[in-house]
């Protein structure tokens, strides 16, 4: 049986501030069910409730993801070193 | 394939399966039906389980050449269940028999699953741990001691990728080497004493007596009915003594106390396994740090201390400083007459060019152009938004950002339901409270969690009442940043009382017992300077997205109201209660207009009303009192527009306009009171 993609194009993890879960935020949040959604990049924490903008879409995704890489490259570096 | 749908079906099921059984648990988002999906293969069954919606999967494998039947369970935190999901995975572990369990953990929250892991040795099932997501711990720095991991628990633990079914093969092969963990968290003298009590009067079979005496012990009601038809009435009786015995020695609830005490019993583990980058996961002085910052005592100065410093750097510094730049160098000097010059260049004079920016020569505040002018988009509209507002949410958000990042922002919010417990709330209302503070129309919908419909009526309340949200909780400190300490005590005071009223009838009025706040928290660190700019780019983004359309469309309104002359007409009827009542400039109708839009907008604009004179520090007795009652009504005013619609989508139509007919007098009357009481006695 052939392995499914292990990291679709879907997938956007999120880091709770609250309670440190971190979770797939594609396809669930609040956005769905809040009346002002168009535009709105709230998610929730599916365990603890709490309301936050998402990390990984726009500018802050930019940002992220660039520390990120940055991040892999210095623990890529010190492990082969 | 049809479902079965009753509980004699799940009983012919089990006459009919396999020998072997595999039961999957582990806690919410962690893969577990990733991984179910992996052993079974695409023929499964999905029921409800009996007396309840929530749903159980169960399915074939064939592993190691063996038959295996499979069931996979809700995601659940905890063996004491807070939910019915929660309740249905421990009620399967307790009525299935001979089964292993295959905990399903996801590294990168390793601290939450192992506090699931410790439930599970207790309740001596046999059972191996699949250490899930392991690439994605990996890719952010966390190191997890996969071996000693499992010396200390006693079981296989596997490290596994489900969705590229990385160590599926080992985890198959391991199945049925399961076996009950050795690692028993240890509590106190007094709960092991009446454990040692309790535990052999628990029913055999199922869970472990430790794990059962540990819930009779905690007094979780789902268990009752087990205990009830189990045990003899003298048995139940001693169980029900030991546990009043018990809980008379704790001021907290016992739940709370074996929790605490099973988490640091995890806690202790987790930091000699993890380790992330070159530091360990955790250290000494943060976790004494964190223990103070939740301690009944010291946590409350050092709450204020976070507190006062993050209203320096927004009061002093956003709403100062970075304000008084932006609005009058960058708006009023440069970029209005900018923009004002060159649509004068293009646009001859005439009608159009009077729509716009006004007759020519009379300056923008004192006419109604539609772009330069008093209610123009771009003298007032984005003046506002981005030259007001943003400035003070953004040094707010910088500051929110290192609250969320230092792991100070869930000892906060358990400093916050302290207090407000104190107040006289039941304890499980604090939780949408405390969310609030991020934003109100999510935290209405968070109201759900409460068990009764007045429950949720009177939190939908309080939250529409007197929780600000980020946005708004930010222009309140920069405004607040400019008052004397003797006003900020009665704006303070008044909302403190206010809180504490509603709370208290709140209280008064909600039938049962209250529940436990109950919020795993993350350990305190230092806070990186890289996920701090993330956190408040992506806040800042969020705010331009969401507020700025809605200021333009509060300006608009404003605007057409104005060359209507609506507006002269709202003020002047508005006028007996803002200038009457409230003691008021009668333009302050404007603001509360807004306030509807967005309360922050609201705030913004009585902000730019009294900076120059707050700047100059040329604040008047009347002008202080016209300050404190504003910020006062406002706060408490009715809240902005998505949470109206959310209230209306949530409570229904009905509730939510009787909301709004209890909120709109319920402020003007606190706010004339706050006015009467101040021109008396400030």
């Amino acid at each position: 049986m052939p392995a499914p993609s292990s990291t679709p194009a879907a997938v956007r993890l999120e880091h709770c501030p609250l309670c440190g879960v971190d979770f797939d935020a594609s396809g669930q949040g609040c956005r769905p069910s809040c009346p002002m959604a168009t535009g709105c990049h709230v998610v929730c924490c599916p365990g603890c409730g709490y309301s936050f903008p998402q990390e990984n879409t726009g500018l802050a995704g930019r940002l992220k993801r660039f520390l990120e890489e940055r991040r892999r490259a210095a623990i890529e570096k010190g492990s082969t070193a | 394939m049809t479902p079965p749908s009753s509980a004699a079906a799940l009983e012919a099921k089990k006459l009919v399966a396999p020998s072997r059984s595999v039961i999957l648990v582990g806690n919410p988002n962690v893969g577990k039906s990733v991984l179910f999906g992996a052993l079974t293969g695409r023929y499964v069954t999905v029921s409800n389980y009996p007396g309840t919606t929530v749903e159980v999967t169960r399915g074939n494998a064939t592993i190691e050449g063996a038959p295996w039947h499979v069931l996979d369970t809700p995601g659940t935190n905890n063996l004491l269940p807070m939910s019915e999901d929660e309740q249905v995975t421990r009620d399967i572990l307790q009525s299935e028999t001979g089964y292993v369990c295959l905990q399903v953990c996801d590294a990168k929250n390793l601290r939450r699953g192992l506090l699931l892991t410790a439930q599970l040795a207790e309740a001596q099932v046999p059972f191996l741990l699949a250490l899930n997501m392991a690439d994605e711990a990996a890719s952010r720095g966390f190191k997890v001691d996969e071996a000693r991991l499992a010396q200390v628990l006693g079981i296989d633990v596997v490290p596994t990728v489900a969705v590229q079914r990385q160590g599926l093969a080992t985890l198959q092969a391991s199945l049925g080497a399961a076996r009950v963990s050795s690692f028993l968290p240890r509590y106190d003298s007094h709960i092991e004493a009446a454990l040692g009590e309790v535990a052999p009067l628990m029913p055999s079979g199922g869970l472990g007596k430790r794990a059962l005496g540990l819930m009779a012990l905690v007094g979780d009601d789902s268990l009752r009915g087990l205990l009830a038809a189990r045990l003899q009435p003298a048995a139940l009786a001693r169980v029900d003594q030991v546990r009043r015995q018990l809980a008379a020695r704790y001021p907290e609830s016992l739940r709370y106390v074996v929790a605490r005490q099973r988490l640091q019993a995890v806690d202790k583990l987790h930091d000699a396994v993890v380790t992330r980058g070159d530091r360990s996961a955790g250290s000494d002085f943060a976790r004494k740090l964190g223990a103070w910052s939740t301690h009944p005592v010291y946590g409350i100065p050092l709450l204020l201390l976070v507190l006062f410093a993050a209203w320096l750097f927004v009061g002093l510094f956003g709403a100062g400083t970075a304000v008084d730049f932006l609005e009058n160098t960058v708006f009023k000097q440069y970029l209005v007459p900018w923009t004002e010059a060159a649509l004068s260049a293009v646009l001859p004079g005439g009608a159009v060019r009077e729509f716009l920016i006004g007759p020519a020569g009379v300056p923008y505040q004192d006419h109604g152009g539609f772009i330069i002018g008093r209610y123009g988009m771009v003298s007032m509209g984005l003046s506002y938004a981005v030259a007001i507002v943003l400035p003070i949410v953004a040094t707010f958000f910088v500051a929110f950002s290192i609250l969320e990042d230092s792991g100070y922002l869930p000892r906060l919010a358990v400093m916050v339901n302290k207090v407000f417990k104190r107040m006289g709330l039941n304890g499980k209302a604090v939780l949408p409270m405390v969310l609030g503070l991020g934003c109100d129309t999510m935290a209405t919908m968070t109201a759900r969690i409460m068990e009764t419909r007045k429950e949720r009526v009177i939190v939908t309340l309080l939250l529409a009442l007197a929780v600000p949200c980020s946005a708004q909780l930010a222009v309140i400190l920069a405004m607040t940043a400019g008052l004397p300490a003797s006003a900020l005590l009665w704006f303070g005071g008044t909302l403190l009382l206010v809180i504490f009223l509603i709370g208290w009838l709140a209280a008064k009025v909600i039938p049962g017992r209250g529940s436990d706040f109950m919020l795993e928290l993350p350990p305190l660190r230092l806070p990186q300077l890289g996920n701090v700019a993330v956190k408040t780019l992506a806040r800042i983004e969020w705010y331009l997205r969401e507020a700025m359309p809605l200021f333009l469309l509060g300006t608009l309104l404003l605007y057409g109201m104005d060359r209507f002359h609506l507006l002269a007409a709202l003020e002047k009827a508005a006028e007996p209660v803002m200038s009457g009542v409230l003691g008021l400039p009668k333009e302050a109708a404007g603001a509360f207009i807004l306030g509807f839009l967005r309360r922050d907008y609201a705030a913004a604009g009585l902000f730019a009303h009294y900076q120059p004179y707050i700047a100059a520090h040329t604040m008047t007795r009347a002008m202080t009192i016209e300050v404190v009652v504003a910020l006062v009504t406002i706060t408490l005013f009715i809240p902005c527009i998505a949470n109206f619609f959310m209230i209306l989508k949530e409570r229904g139509w009905k509730t939510g306009l009787a909301m709004m007919g209890f909120i709109l007098p319920f402020s003007v009357g606190v706010g004339a009171l706050v006015n009467q009481l101040m021109r008396w006695a400030y």
